[in-house]
């Protein structure tokens, strides 16, 4: 016997033995997507790690005058460094957590970190700024949240009311108010029998004459 | 403020952050961001131009290609 080989070759001509099949031509392109994928995925990784260029940018805007300019090599420099610096603080604050054995960083650890850090200017506004912040979230806290529907409730009720006490106080003076009106008197019903014209026995009378005319209008004789 | 937990978080994922810790982070991060323009800003009116560019953030180290510095450091290896 001899050993053929086997090309595949269909009816139509076509040799499906072919070095490249189609299956292998799917992988590569699953791959090429799967890479694009990647790609994006790491770009997004990559913008998480900054604060969003816009706000970057309107934060530049704030101090440079109106006639101003930023480059965009600038605004993502800027972007950069603020990360960097949030991470550098935050790494400060941390470690002080790690060595007082505390799990989360609060205010004042941040505020000890910038210190350290030499950035002493920043000091007093945040200290402002977190008290104001403080007394804003200590008045929440106080009024626990039932309470504080109910008391907008009752608010809302008592608002309410008074729109509708002031209603009623207020003459209506509309355009189909009574006193708008012509004034008429009262229509009173009574049982007064109007004179007829006619006596109903005349019209009776007339009926039977018309009796004895035929259909073409003669009268009988 | 998502986005500077995020920030923290991608330092350290198992540490955690109160809100006024967040809050304090963020006005020292604006107040960093208007002192360190209005800095650049004074040597881009020095410069006598109008818009602020990378050059003018003069204290931000200057960029390098990652070749030229191995290259660099390379030579200083030998050189020392």
């Amino acid at each position: 016997m001899e050993d053929e080989s086997h090309n595949n070759i269909l009816p139509n001509g076509f040799n499906t033995g072919s070095t490249e099949s189609p299956c292998l031509k799917t992988s590569t392109m699953t791959t090429q997507h799967n890479n694009n994928n990647n790609h994006q995925n790491h770009s997004n990784k990559e913008q998480d790690r900054f604060l969003p260029i816009a706000n970057v940018g309107r934060i530049m805007k704030k101090v440079i005058p109106p006639n101003g300019k930023i480059s965009k090599d600038a605004k993502e420099t800027v972007q950069e460094c603020v990360s960097e610096f949030i991470s550098f603080v935050t790494g400060e604050a941390s470690d002080k957590c790690q060595r007082e054995k505390r799990k989360t960083i609060n205010g004042d650890d941040v505020i000890w970190a910038i210190t350290t850090l030499g950035f002493e200017d920043y000091v007093e506004p945040l200290k402002t700024y977190l008290q104001k912040y403080k007394e804003i979230e200590g008045e929440k806290l106080n009024i626990p949240k039932q309470l504080r529907s109910e008391q907008r409730l009752h608010q809302h009720q008592q608002n309410h009311n008074n729109n509708h006490d002031e209603n009623n106080n207020q003459p209506f003076n509309g355009a189909y108010a009574s006193s708008n009106l012509i004034s008429q008197p009262p229509y009173v019903p009574t049982d007064q029998k109007f004179s007829l014209p006619f006596s109903p026995n005349s019209i009776q009378n007339q009926l039977r004459q018309q009796e004895q005319i035929d259909s073409v209008g003669h009268w009988y004789e | 403020m998502s986005h500077i937990r995020t920030i923290i978080k991608l330092e350290d994922p198992d540490l955690r952050v109160s809100k006024d810790a967040l809050m304090a982070v963020n006005t020292a991060a604006e107040t960093f961001v208007e002192q360190f323009v209005q800095e650049a800003y004074t040597c881009c009116a020095e410069d006598r131009k109008k818009c602020l560019s990378y050059d003018h953030l003069d204290f931000v180290p200057e960029r390098v290609k990652a070749e030229d510095a191995l290259r660099e450091r390379s030579a200083a290896g030998k050189g020392g």
